[in-house]
């Protein structure tokens, strides 16, 4: 029994060794991405950066960036954002963006239209989100954005 | 509780201390230590239907110590027929009542009458088809008096509920696993190290080669109208190992699981995809119910003795039931037809037992016959699988016709948008066939490099278990 229990631990040492050296070795798996609970909402974790991968063999690899408000956005902090003109993009995981490089999404993309730098693109999207939690964070937003329009769509981008 | 989830993780390492650290010095303890740990494995699922393992097991077992006192054959008769009926009267109803009550309504409505349905909704108890089949063994055996019955009851309660093998096999005989319970189990190291060996093959069975392999089965059997023969063939391949991943991973676990606290249970595949012909098909896949319909139904009802037109019953009843036996649906019942028509000519002809051997023997590699026998025997199979995997007649003529006359339609696997490649799953399946191939040649298992195997074996099933992987297995159902 001695023998039995020794070489189980001893393999299970082993494995763990050569899971976290083949994993560090080929990037195969993704830095973890913590969820939590702000403001009611299931979001990212603020503070958070890493790629993320995905594919069968991680060919899809991303970084990403959660900036305080808990969304994955190069603007760390949606609130403090001195840029006048402000677009809001709700969403799930299209506006979320992990399958881009965080510098890459949607909002970055349509911001890059505009050369002169005059506007700013908040992207508020979890993978997931339904039409509930669209309307919850439309709600939430209202109190701190002056809307011209808003956009409804029937895509993934809403 | 499932083999391959965290609660299972969890729970084998207690059972395991508890066993053998604080129950080792006292047998009876130890069997009552096995039933409530199985109990609490099947409760973890639905403690509700503990209730009918546990009457199950009260009526077999007082009807086998009426058997042992009773001389009286009428009397002796009626006990077991009370045993079969018990059984199989539970089994009927959790698992036919519905199907026999759909069938009678459309019978009666293509008669014009139409009768209002009253269905029952109810729920298939976990591995009721597997632990009736094993209790009513030990009776029909008691009452053969191929069995002296038991005394112990703890002893004949650990035997039905045996957690390994309660849900999903393999259906063990009383004569074999009975007698277990009476001794003292010792700790062998090389029987535990090969359990665990055992245990990490079969999840490699299961998460590798199944979990990977039912991602695209279940997308493919599920929009089947959409795609075109040829991804319809790749579909019923896949679930051609699937299930042979899922079924025989679950066996292995339990084999495995059970060489760990000291039992030995019988093996339940022998390679079956290296079969020449359907008979050594049947021989290699699901042994413990193949025999076990063998020797309680085939052999009673004459097997294959007397004329040809008993044998072409006796073979079809076999294997329609054994279809029955896995569903209450109509394709089941085709898939076991299928097989017959497969067996019957090699019965007739007696060839059913020309490859009692296996494939290549003493020879590395197949001869060029052989392969061509395996391929066909193979495809044959396929061709089965798909009425087992539909989940109507409809569905399953359909994409046979499909695959015939190679229908055009989306591909899935050439399709630039969804972009999909299957080397990963075919490299997986390869692999798996050549330890399987292996393992035909090698005629005493090495355990000097158990060790690396187990590393190994570890580090894949983590690696490359899919990562939406659906925890259940397909034989549960059943």
């Amino acid at each position: 029994m001695k023998k039995f229990l020794s070489t189980t631990f001893l393999a299970v040492i082993t494995v763990l060794i050569f899971l976290e050296l083949i994993i560090r070795a080929t990037g195969i798996t993704g830095s973890a991405l913590p969820f939590t609970s702000l403001d009611g909402e299931y979001k990212l974790m603020p503070g958070e950066q890493g790629i993320w991968v995905k594919g069968p063999l991680g060919n899809i690899r991303s970084s990403f960036q959660i900036n305080n408000q808990g969304y994955n956005s190069t603007i760390l902090d949606y609130e403090n954002d001195p840029v006048e003109f402000k677009i809001a993009l709700i969403g799930d995981s299209y506006i979320q963006g992990l399958h881009v490089n965080v510098e890459e999404s949607i909002g970055r993309l349509i911001e890059d239209i505009y050369t002169d730098k005059t506007i700013s693109v908040h992207e508020f999207g979890i993978s997931s989100w339904n039409a509930y939690n669209f309307l919850q964070i439309a709600k939430e937003i209202e109190k701190k954005y002056d809307y011209i329009f808003v956009l409804v769509t029937d895509e993934d981008l809403s | 509780m499932l083999f391959n989830s965290l609660d299972f993780a969890v729970f084998l390492p207690i059972v395991f201390s508890l066993y053998w650290f604080v129950t080792n010095h006292n047998l009876r303890l130890q069997n009552a230590l096995i039933v409530a740990a199985s109990y609490v494995f099947y409760g973890w699922w639905d403690w509700r239907f503990l209730s009918l393992i546990i009457f199950s097991t009260l009526v077999d077992y007082s009807i086998g110590r009426r058997l042992k006192n009773e001389e009286k054959q009428s009397t002796r008769k009626v006990l077991l027929w009370t045993s079969i009926i018990v059984n199989l009267g539970f089994l009927g109803f959790f698992k036919y009542y519905n199907f026999f009550l759909d069938n009678f309504i459309t019978a009666f409505s293509f008669f014009g009458q139409e009768i209002q349905p009253n269905t029952l909704n109810i729920i298939l108890p976990v591995g009721i088809s597997f632990y009736t089949f094993q209790t009513l063994s030990y009776t029909i055996d008691v009452y053969k008096k191929k069995l002296e019955p038991t005394e112990d009851f703890i002893a004949f309660s650990a035997f039905v509920c045996f957690f390994p093998q309660l849900v999903a096999g393999p259906i063990e005989r009383a004569t074999n696993l009975l007698p277990q319970f009476y001794k003292k189990r010792n700790f062998e190291y090389d029987k535990a190290v090969d359990g665990m060996r055992q245990i990490l093959w079969g999840l490699f069975k299961k998460v590798v080669i199944a979990d990977n392999c039912a991602e695209y089965v279940n997308l493919i059997f599920n929009n089947y109208q959409d795609y075109n023969g040829s991804t319809l063939l790749i579909g019923a391949i896949f679930f051609t190992f699937q299930i042979y991943g899922d079924f025989s991973g679950y066996s292995d676990i339990a084999i495995g699981t059970s060489r760990l606290f000291g039992f030995d249970l019988k093996q339940n595949f022998a390679t079956p995809y290296f079969s020449r012909d359907i008979a050594e098909f049947w021989r290699r896949w699901h042994i413990s119910l193949s025999t076990w319909f063998r020797d309680y139904l085939y052999i009673p009802l004459g097997g294959s003795r007397g004329g040809t037109l008993m044998k072409v019953r006796n073979t079809f009843i076999i294997f329609l039931v054994s279809g029955f036996w896995h569903g209450a649906n109509w394709t089941f019942i085709v898939w076991g037809g299928l097989n017959a028509l497969y067996f019957l000519p090699l019965l007739l002809l007696k060839h059913n037992r020309t490859n009692l051997g296996v494939v290549a023997e003493g020879r590395m590699l197949p001869s060029l016959r052989e392969l061509f026998q395996m391929g066909t025997t193979f495809m044959l199979t396929v061709l089965t699988w798909v009425f087992f995997r539909s989940d109507s007649l409809n569905q399953a003529f359909e994409i046979i016709y499909s695959i015939i006359t190679l229908k055009e339609g989306n591909s899935y696997f050439l399709n630039p948008i969804s972009n999909q490649s299957i080397s990963k799953e075919i490299v997986l399946i390869l692999f798996l066939l050549l330890i399987e191939y292996a393992s035909l040649k090698v005629n005493k298992y090495n355990n000097r490099f158990i060790f690396i195997q187990i590393v190994i074996l570890a580090i894949m099933v983590t690696l490359l278990a899919p990562p939406a992987s659906d925890l259940s297995f397909i034989y549960f159902q059943f």
